[in-house]
């Protein structure tokens, strides 16, 4: 070992910092020299004398006994001290030293007593130190043989010299000079101290002694641990020692190790715990109460007192129960009569079966539902959906009659076992009292009593009181009410509770939800709707199903999932029932008014059907967009289904849009009759039986008085918008009249292009006047072709602006590279009607 | 044509003073089956650009010209018969609920208890109690 690295030549900052060694011979010769002083001051011929508070001579072992040195022991030391710090470069406080020499004898003893005091006060409320006990003692008995000899500093022994014997013996140190951990330079002092030897009298500088480990720890070969260590310990004059040679054993070693961790533990614990509260009083409160409520419960607290809370017998039991020995009584294995174990049998083989088609179903209903929501079922798929969870409910329900038959045979079994044992006494009810019957002169004979009613299972027959006697003329016997003997029936409160479960698994699992069962009546009223369009519902039909719309109503309303009408729908829905029941009162008997109402409600359900499907006319023509959700379904796949599904929705959702908007426009236009809204487009001298005409024949607005091609007029079918269409309005529309469709025009032989806003420069033509006949040459003719077409698809005012001139001329000029004039016209004409 | 619709809406019985009521309701019927139309074979981008030209229309004049566009776009050169049809349409649906609320209550007139109880169910329906408020 390295002696520079001895702890003794450590300046320990006490912050737990690893000491800054300090290597100088002359400090070693120092320090010797200042434990040799200390030697001497204890144990030299001038050594100093304890004296008490009185300064009379005292033992080292009364409490109030203190180191007593004369001046010029004291100037020796304060010299050594003096040099020592030089040595180790700390500036000695020498003000304080020649104010000290300058000090009267008066003046230091009153420093020293404001010392005292000072230090009095800090160890306010420290226990005085008592002397090691015997384990203490045993404990520091170092090996020398000798015990309780002097003990032997070793401070002057080399690293190379370890000790092999003990050196330092504790047990010498008693009363108030046992070992005070205490820095006996005072720069290493620390006042956390650690017990590693569970014994309080044995401790050590928490420090101090981690440092030594670390500084001056030595293997010997024997395994024991040597270190060097600054503890307080002092002489048997009371003279602190300097540093103290220690020799542990492993298992010491092993004692002061684990103490040392659990010391950093409890560091690391405070630092973590830092700016933390402690437990509030009503929190300390409530872990007592806590603890007081555990006890309870254990019957720890009632042990003498169980019968307060519970009979005598029940709080024996109890506790023989607490204690682990109650003992269950057994009861005796009794044979299964073989007529219930085959039943038994044959109901375990139905459940088995149940079971199987139940996974079946479940295995189906998850096929259905994967991957994708409820919501977007289609009606298919609902329908489906629907008539699995029905077959599981099903299913579910007769599992649970069989189990109930199950538990009923058992239950039923194990009666007429406990009656058999008289373990079970059968409850009679009272009987009723007999009215006293006045006595009749004449008996009459008494018919005979009707004999009870056999209850098997009840051993002890239930006793009938005497008939009373006579009943005046009972002409029919009439048998005494013999109260049906009370045979525990757990089998429909079983299947009560049974289903209750299973209702509530069912939530749990997500299977019954509101939005689930809104959807599963929606699809039980579109399948009504379509059976309504299909063939017509009975009045019971009818009743279901304003039942289940009501149903949904409420369950929507929960999940907020009202679908809410529109005002504008409401409205036409109200004035058409309004009308119909006005129309049916006539000719017909009606209690009141609102009769006709309800009745018109009634065959309309509730008027959501009005204006549906209605189109035994107009089925040639219009398309299935409302109709559709009542088409059959039958031999589509799923994805059709879903297709269908997906775009009636849509449809119905551009649809209202649409009306609402048209709906504000004309609400605000006063006095605007709709009605006249289609007068254009049918021409006032349409008539009705026209409707077998072919669309050719039927004059159509914007329909050319000589119309050419008419087979090359835009179809139907093609997509009118199917180009990006400036939105922009011409902005001289609002001046320009209307023209109407059934009010032919033509841009005659010539026109001026300036006449429809067109800018003839910036479309690149030659000139304003354009010709439409042979007098333009060939491209006059096309010209003509060109135009006349265009006047036979739009309406002039759709060629009005010069956003129309740049469709028209783009057209046109495709007309000249070749494409055929009619045709280039049609598809100028489509942009300009999606315009 | 809207006499012969008048026409036709007398003959279900509609009285003389509900009649042009009547029509403006058919006729707003009749817009909500060509927008209906109209939606299932327009794309989403066109039905925008319809949607924007109702919105900005000048006027009841200007707005009439683009549904007429659109019935000839829907329905093409029939859109005349095909909207007369409709019209007609809606007055034999008005006429077939009038003669099924007629045998209804004949029905519950002469004892039928499932017409009664469908009379019943439809009194409970929160429609005919917004139609009675309004008495």
């Amino acid at each position: 070992m390295d002696s520079t690295n001895g702890f003794e030549n450590s300046v320990n900052d006490n912050q737990g910092n690893i000491p800054t060694p300090i290597s100088s011979p002359s400090i070693e010769e120092m320090n010797n020299s200042r434990e040799q002083t200390i030697q001497d001051l204890t144990h030299g011929p001038d050594r100093g004398s304890f004296r008490d508070s009185d300064m009379k001579f005292t033992s080292k072992d009364k409490p109030d006994a203190r180191l007593h040195i004369t001046d010029t022991q004291w100037d020796k030391l304060h010299n050594e001290m003096i040099e020592d710090l030089s040595k180790r470069e700390i500036p000695a406080n020498n003000s304080q030293t020649s104010n000290t020499a300058n000090l009267s004898t008066q003046e230091i003893d009153q420093n020293h007593q404001e010392a005292i005091d000072r230090n009095n006060q800090l160890n306010e409320g420290f226990k005085p130190l008592q002397g090691l006990s015997q384990t203490g003692q045993d404990f520091f008995k170092w090996e020398d043989g000798q015990g309780t000899s002097t003990p032997k500093i070793a401070s002057t022994e080399k690293e190379d010299s370890v000790p092999q014997k003990p050196l330092v013996d504790f047990s010498k140190f008693t009363g108030t000079q046992q070992p005070i951990v205490e820095d006996i330079i005072g720069q290493n002092f620390s006042r956390r101290m650690i017990y590693p030897f569970g014994n309080p009298e044995i401790r050590f500088g928490y420090t101090e002694l981690r440092n030594a480990i670390d500084s001056t720890r030595f293997n010997l070969e024997n395994g024991d641990v040597y270190i060097k260590y600054y503890s307080g310990q002092k002489d048997a004059e009371g003279n602190p020692i300097s540093k103290t040679p220690i020799i542990f054993n492993q298992q010491q070693f092993e004692a002061i190790q684990k103490a040392i961790n659990h010391q950093d533990a409890l560091d690391s614990n405070t630092k973590a715990n830092e700016g933390y509260r402690g437990l509030t009083t009503q929190g300390a409160q409530g872990l007592s109460d806590m603890e007081l409520i555990a006890d309870d419960l254990l019957g720890k607290n009632f042990k003498n007192s169980l019968s307060e809370l519970m009979d005598e017998e029940t709080a024996k039991r109890y506790i023989a129960f607490l204690a682990g020995d109650e003992v269950t009584p057994v009861l005796e294995p009794t044979p299964i009569p073989t007529e219930i174990e085959t039943r038994l049998a044959e109901i375990d083989i139905t459940l088995q079966k149940m079971n199987t088609r139940l996974e079946e179903i479940e295995e189906n209903i998850r096929k259905i539902l994967e991957g994708q929501e409820i919501s977007n079922f289609s009606q298919e798929q609902l329908l489906e959906y629907i008539r699995l969870l029905e077959a599981k409910d099903s299913v579910r329900i007769q599992i649970n009659e069989t189990n109930a038959e199950s538990i009923k045979v058992v239950v039923s079994t194990a009666i007429s076992y406990l009656l058999d044992k008289n373990l079970l006494t059968v409850p009679v009810p009272p009987v009723p009292t007999p009215i006293p019957v006045p006595p009749v002169p004449t008996p009459i004979p008494v018919p005979p009593v009707p004999t009870p009613i056999p209850v098997p299972p009840v051993p002890t027959p239930i006793p009938v009181p005497p008939v009373p006697t006579p009943i005046p003329v009972p002409p029919v016997p009439t048998p005494i009410p013999v109260p049906p003997v009370p045979i525990p029936t757990p089998v429909t409160v079983e299947t009560d509770r049974i289903r209750a479960l299973e209702d509530q698994l069912r939530e749990l699992r997500g299977e019954n939800t509101p939005e689930q069962r809104s959807a599963e009546l929606g699809g039980q009223l579109l399948a009504l709707e379509t059976q309504l369009a299909a063939n017509g519902l009975t009045d019971a039909e009818k009743i279901q199903y304003f039942d289940l719309m009501n149903q949904k109503k409420e369950i929507d309303k929960l999940i907020n999932q009202v679908q809410q009408e529109t005002e504008r729908k409401r409205k036409n829905k109200e004035k058409w029932v309004k009308l119909a029941a006005g129309v049916v009162g006539v000719g017909v008997a009606l209690a009141t008014p609102a009769i006709g109402v309800a009745a018109v409600l009634g065959v309309t359900l509730g008027g959501r059907i009005i204006g549906k499907g209605a189109q035994s006319l107009s089925t040639k023509l219009r398309t299935k967009s409302e109709s559709i959700k009542y088409d059959t379904r039958k031999g589509k796949t799923i994805e059709q289904l879903n297709e269908m599904d997906k775009k009636q929705k849509r449809n119905q959702w551009w649809a209202n849009r649409l009306g609402e908007v048209s709906s504000v426009l004309i609400g605000g236009s006063t006095g605007y009759a709709l009605g006249t809204l289609f007068e254009g487009i049918v021409g006032k001298d349409f008539h009705i039986g026209m409707n077998n005409h072919s669309a050719s024949e039927i004059p159509t607005a914007g329909e050319n008085s000589n119309p050419s091609n008419p087979e090359q007029a835009p179809k139907a079918e093609q997509p009118p918008l199917e180009q990006p269409i400036p939105q922009q309005q011409p902005q001289n529309f609002e001046t320009i009249t209307p023209q109407s469709a059934s009010e032919s025009w033509s841009f005659g032989d010539t026109f001026k292009a300036s006449d429809f806003g067109w800018n003839s420069n910036q479309m690149g033509w030659l000139g304003d006047k354009v010709y439409l006949t042979d007098y333009g040459g060939n491209n006059g003719i096309l010209q003509g072709n060109f135009f006349t077409e265009l006047s036979r698809l739009v309406t002039k005012e759709q060629l009005m602006g010069q956003e129309s001139g740049n469709i028209v001329n783009q057209f046109l000029r495709a007309a000249y590279r070749g494409m055929n004039p009619t045709e280039a016209a049609g598809k100028a004409a489509e942009l300009l009607l999606g315009k | 044509m809207k006499e012969d619709i008048i026409q036709k809406i007398k003959e279900v019985g509609v009285p003389e003073s509900e009649v042009e009521n009547f029509y403006e309701l058919l006729s707003e019927q009749v817009l909500d089956l060509l927008f209906e139309d109209l939606t299932e074979k327009s794309s989403d981008q066109e039905l925008e650009v319809i949607e924007a030209r109702i919105k900005e229309a000048k006027s009841v004049e200007h707005f009439e010209s683009i549904i007429k566009e659109l019935a000839f776009t829907a329905y093409g050169d029939e859109a005349t018969t095909e909207i007369m049809n409709m019209y007609l349409d809606l007055i034999d649906a008005f006429q077939k609920n009038v003669a099924d609320a007629k045998a209804l209550i004949e029905r519950a007139n002469s004892g039928d208890a499932d017409a009664k109880a469908l009379l019943d169910k439809a009194m409970e329906t929160e429609e005919f109690k917004n139609l009675s408020s309004q008495e």
